[in-house]
């Protein structure tokens, strides 16, 4: 009888070990793959590669975006995801429009070097948006038609909107 | 020596069982949930860039990013499983919508009824309504009104009228 409870005990035991283990082992792959920490080169396909260039983009945008702060890091996961994308994209028989993209991630960087007062960099991300914009095809390039387009994106995303008027002080 | 034995053979067992079953328990919450997030979030941004060009770039831009969208969304769709298939017909409906307008403005009235028929059956997928296509147009219109404010993409509060509420265009 004892000798059956102590088997039953270590059984238990043993089970509850192995979920634990299990369940961490299956909750870290996902934490992994998490869209801002997915590595877009880290699979052999093609299109999961572009695929989790994507969600980090979009990660890194939304991230960005709020509260009108773009710090280096997300910007340069930003730059690090669309590059991924255009690495691999054509591989996988896609096109995607990753020059608005960059013409946002040019916005939001001189929207940056504003906040440095770097006033000559500012000029140089803005001729970047216009050339990019123009590349894509759109009828207004001017940054400031983007800006307008990407503050009622961020508005709407924006949980510190009173910080956000201030994008529009550049035009 | 026999008891030992016993002993470990119960523990490695119990350990693997237990190791499966947290497995699996965390895949189908966690993996699932982060799964629906990251198809949500990759597909939103691949949208957002194509609904720019649509919105600001010029018909052939427009066109080519749309096509590639729908083309993105193939592939997903032959890859992966998608996690909420409502949602993705209903973004599918409107990416096939762009596509019947702009082929309207150029003329190409093939084409035209060929995407219109796409994205009334892609609706007809997610809630088994054939909508007219009075409906549609109405459809897209406000769809595009929500992108431009900056409102969510991906839930679907508005739908189109139902056919048969307005017209007679029904199966």
């Amino acid at each position: 009888m004892r000798s059956l409870l102590a088997m039953c005990a270590v059984g238990i035991v043993a089970l509850g070990f192995g979920y634990g283990v299990g369940f961490a082992t299956s909750a870290g792959r996902s934490i992994v793959d998490t869209p801002l920490l997915t590595n877009p080169y880290a699979s052999r396909d093609n299109f999961t590669g572009v695929f989790r260039g994507f969600d980090r983009l979009a990660a890194a945008e939304m991230a960005g975006g709020a509260c009108d702060i773009p710090t280096n890091g997300y910007l340069s996961a930003q730059d690090y995801a669309i590059t991924a994308i255009q690495e691999r994209a054509a591989a996988a028989g896609l096109n995607p429009p990753l020059d608005v993209a960059r013409a946002r991630l040019a916005l939001r960087r001189a929207r940056a070097a504003e906040k440095n007062n770097d006033l000559q960099l500012k000029m140089k991300y803005e001729e970047d948006v216009q050339q990019l914009l123009r590349k894509s095809g759109w009828k207004d390039s001017s940054p400031a038609h983007l800006r307008q387009i990407v503050y009622a994106i961020d508005s709407h995303e924006n949980t510190c909107t009173p910080s956000t008027p201030n994008l529009d002080q550049s035009k | 020596m026999k008891q030992a034995a016993k002993y470990v053979l119960l523990t490695l067992v119990a350990a693997i069982a237990g190791f499966l079953l947290g497995f699996r328990h965390a895949e189908r919450t966690i993996g699932a949930g982060a799964n629906i997030f990251a198809q949500m979030l990759a597909l939103s941004q691949y949208e957002t860039l194509a609904n720019l060009q649509y919105q600001e770039a010029d018909a052939a831009h427009a066109t080519q990013a749309q096509l590639d969208l729908a083309k993105f969304m193939q592939q997903l769709e032959a890859r992966q499983t998608i996690a909420v298939p409502e949602t993705f017909n209903y973004e599918r409906a409107k990416t096939l919508m762009h596509l019947a307008l702009l082929s309207e403005q150029a003329g190409n009235d093939e084409a035209f009824q060929q995407y219109l028929h796409d994205a009334q059956k892609s609706l007809d997928d997610v809630d088994q309504k054939w909508y007219s296509e009075e409906a549609m147009r109405k459809f897209i219109t406000v769809a595009d009104s929500q992108f431009k404010s900056g409102s969510p993409e991906c839930v679907c509060p508005s739908r189109p009228q139902k056919a048969g509420e307005r017209s007679s265009v029904s199966r």
